[in-house]
């Protein structure tokens, strides 16, 4: 693929989009909260996570070095020959179509449980995924200028919040540190928690092409991980401080309980949508760069012309998936999206990258032969 | 962009136009009785519930010669507490709104049996609000305590409001919500909720008539779930004192000379829980430093440039406070055998380890836990007065 010099990334826009799509998950269900050991030191699972992000994306940052300014179908292609390539991209384009479902299907159930009760869900379902066409139709560039600004309203919306909160924490909640959990059961949650986040990673693999060459990739994304390491500890010990230990892991959406829970000066307070809109936003970023660039993939596996043709139909895809998801009361077909096929494509993500990575090495001649 | 596109984004606008009018879930306030207080009883299977309800006509607004009471009453009952709550609406015309709630008063004997599971339905749904106060209506049903008004409020729901705001200036009752309540329970802790009685008192000066007044002095222990009982007014302020959450209070003492007392204002109050063990004795240290101001006092201390004086009066404040701490430990130790000022979780901050074994337990070996009241009172300022009046009028 081609990558036009008009469509060329700041490391800032891709850093704005990578942070506003890593905090969106403390927003939503701020899984670190429930994952063992679920105590007071939660907020160290959040440490430890970047770390593993870092080491399961080597295979990917390599790739990104090693091909700068090439989409990685391109090399996918080249290095594990053309059908498997295309296979693996196809794969990969459906695995980020599968994000845009999961954080759909979450934010649903918020709108539905606390705003709008009785507006149908195919309805709410179908404003979503339309503003994603939309937006996909405007293309990758806009989406990401529009994260430039978004941004800030978000990371803002954490500060802000941790400072009216503040009056209600109780930091001996923390206390006795390290007590109560082992360093290993914390390394294999951050692990796991480093997995899902790795999921972001797989979209970075894909827009890393059309970053600017001046840039480099590396620096943004160990910037990304430290400033998302930040906010996600900082939302964390927020709730933690505000609702204890044990409620909050009984609550569907605790930033959202926490973000009712302020009242500073008696001024501030019932100001939860504010939090509620830094959601919406950062939900946007995972619905509408994903699905460009899922449709983008399935141009360079279909070698069409443009991804355009393919943005309705994925789209229509999602929306089918929730649709189904929803209406569906077998609990088992839930567990199936939720949870087995989570554990599944994390495992192709990392699995993918990897595979193709090896391959290189044993590969690198021939290929560096091809003008590469 | 050409005028052909332009007639069809004008056309898209206008079709949108009719959109902004509403939604599926708007709740117009035409609509809707925003409720301020509710009584809650459990007898047996059924929910009965007591509601005060805005009447957005008595705001100023004269009806005839009168005018309109600025709260509505209704009562209803259900197999639940959400059934109770829909079912206000075979009688009450407007859908109830239950986002402005400010205190869920239950019954003693719904408090002893538990109200957790009423209180699930105030968590888990969006339209209500955590911060609503808990109180525990003492001795009458919570139907006889809303509707009463005695002070300058004139619906029951802010009447009650205000009274427990003053929680801050007497420290003789507590400031418990919804989700307080819920995150001390969840937190494994015991609850501590508001009380709140019904008292008759004269009408007017020659005591012809008599009308009520509501009372919120006390407060409701909880192990768990249920009730376990009342602690009155000084054994609040105890309590206060032990958990750090006295903002102000007055700690009347005798005079250090002469008959009489002095009053001193509590302007700030902290503690600090020192843990230590000795084998398998626990022994607490309860350290509690006040800041305060002497506010009255009608004894014949000599305060005029007298450090000595103003340290034995400080002292008598501290022994006084102490003497009310140590009181509400003993009863609460020996009576109902429940950490509730948290001594436990300094145990665990501290002894970590051992806390593992004890947790469990922790209800038994509470009780045999040795505690050691230490009170520190800086008095820092003596007002207008440098001599008490009574110590001139002698002279």
């Amino acid at each position: 693929m081609k990558i036009s010099p008009s469509t060329k990334l700041t490391s800032f826009q891709i850093l704005a989009v990578f942070i506003s799509l890593r905090v969106l998950v403390s927003f939503s269900f701020t899984p670190t909260l429930r994952l063992p050991p679920a105590n007071q030191d939660a907020w160290m699972i959040d440490l430890l996570t970047g770390f593993y992000i870092v080491i399961l994306y080597i295979p990917s940052l390599f790739l990104m070095n090693r091909f700068r300014n090439v989409f990685f179908t391109e090399y996918y292609e080249l290095i594990v020959g053309k059908w498997i390539g295309k296979i693996l991209s196809f794969l990969t384009s459906l695995y980020l179509l599968y994000w845009p479902f999961f954080f759909t299907v979450i934010l649903i159930d918020f709108i539905k449980t606390t705003t709008l009760t009785k507006t149908p869900m195919y309805v709410i379902a179908g404003i979503l995924v339309a503003i994603g066409v939309y937006a996909a139709f405007k293309g990758l560039e806009s989406q990401l200028r529009a994260a430039e600004v978004f941004v800030f309203y978000i990371i803002g919306i954490v500060i802000i919040f941790t400072i009216l909160g503040f009056n209600k924490m109780d930091f001996s909640v923390f206390l006795p540190v390290l007590s109560d959990s082992s360093f290993l059961t914390l390394n294999k949650s951050a692990l796991f928690l480093g997995a899902g986040r790795f999921s972001d990673g797989v979209f970075l693999l894909g827009i890393s092409a059309f970053l600017d060459k001046k840039y480099s990739i590396i620096r943004c994304l160990i910037i990304g991980i430290i400033v998302f390491t930040l906010f996600s500890m900082l939302m964390t010990v927020s709730i933690q401080a505000v609702l204890g230990v044990e409620l909050p892991k009984h609550m569907n959406f605790p930033y959202f309980a926490f973000a009712r829970q302020i009242d500073a000066f008696h001024i501030f307070q019932r100001i939860e949508f504010f939090s509620v809109a830094a959601w919406i936003f950062g939900f946007l970023f995972k619905l509408c760069p994903f699905l460009t660039l899922s449709a983008m993939i399935m141009k360079e596996v279909y070698g069409a012309k443009s991804e355009k043709p393919f943005i309705i139909p994925l789209a229509v895809l999602v929306y089918i998936l929730i649709i189904t998801t929803a209406v569906a009361s077998n609990p088992f077909y839930r567990k199936i999206l939720f949870v087995y096929i989570y554990y599944a494509i994390n495992f192709f993500t990392f699995a993918i990258p990897l595979f193709v990575f090896i391959v290189y090495f044993f590969r690198r001649k021939s290929i560096k032969n091809r003008g590469y | 962009m050409n005028w052909g596109k332009n007639k069809l984004l004008l056309l898209g606008v206008l079709l949108l136009l009719p959109a902004l009018g509403g939604c599926w879930d708007s709740s117009e306030l035409n609509t809707v009785a925003i409720t301020s207080v509710i009584g809650i009883e459990q007898i047996r299977d059924s929910v009965h519930l007591a509601l005060e309800i805005y009447n957005p006509a008595g705001e100023g607004e004269l009806q005839g010669t009168q005018k309109a009471n600025k709260a509505k009453y209704v009562q209803s009952t259900g197999q639940s507490f959400f059934d109770a709550i829909r079912n206000v609406n075979i009688l009450f015309d407007k859908k109830i709104f239950l986002a402005h709630t400010k205190e869920l008063i239950f019954n003693e004997e719904t408090a002893k049996n538990g109200f957790v599971g009423l209180l699930d339905l105030w968590a888990r749904q969006h339209a209500t609000w955590p911060d609503a106060y808990l109180l525990v209506s003492r001795g009458v049903r919570p139907s006889e305590v809303i509707g009463v008004t005695n002070g300058l409020e004139e619906t029951s729901a802010n009447y009650i409001e205000d009274l427990i705001a003053n929680s801050k200036d007497t420290g003789k009752t507590v400031r418990t919500t919804a989700f307080d309540f819920l995150k001390e329970f969840y937190n494994g802790g015991y609850p501590v909720v508001g009380v709140i009685t019904k008292k008759e008192k004269a009408k007017d000066a020659q005591e012809n008539s008599t009308e009520d007044e509501l009372e919120t002095e006390g407060a409701a222990v909880f192990s768990g779930q249920n009730m376990i009982g009342f602690l009155n007014g000084p054994e609040t302020r105890g309590l206060n004192f032990a958990t750090g959450k006295i903002r102000s209070a007055i700690i009347v003492s005798p005079s250090v000379e002469g008959q009489g007392v002095n009053s001193l204002e509590i302007l700030n109050a902290g503690r600090k829980i020192d843990v230590h063990m000795e084998g398998e004795k626990v022994l607490f240290d309860l350290k509690i430093d006040i800041s305060a101001m002497l506010g009255g006092e009608t004894g014949r201390p000599d305060t005029s440039g007298n450090p000595s004086v103003m340290k034995a009066i400080a002292e008598q404040n501290s022994e006084t406070v102490r003497r009310e701490v140590e009181q509400v430990i003993t009863k609460v130790q020996e009576d109902w055998r429940t950490d509730i000022f948290g001594f436990g979780q300094a145990l665990h901050q501290k002894y970590p380890d051992q806390w593992k074994t004890m947790k469990n337990q922790w209800n038994q070996i509470f009780p045999d836990a040795e505690i050691t009241v230490t009170v520190k009172t800086d008095l820092k300022w003596q007002g207008l007065l440098d001599t008490p009046l009574e110590r001139r009028s002698e002279s």
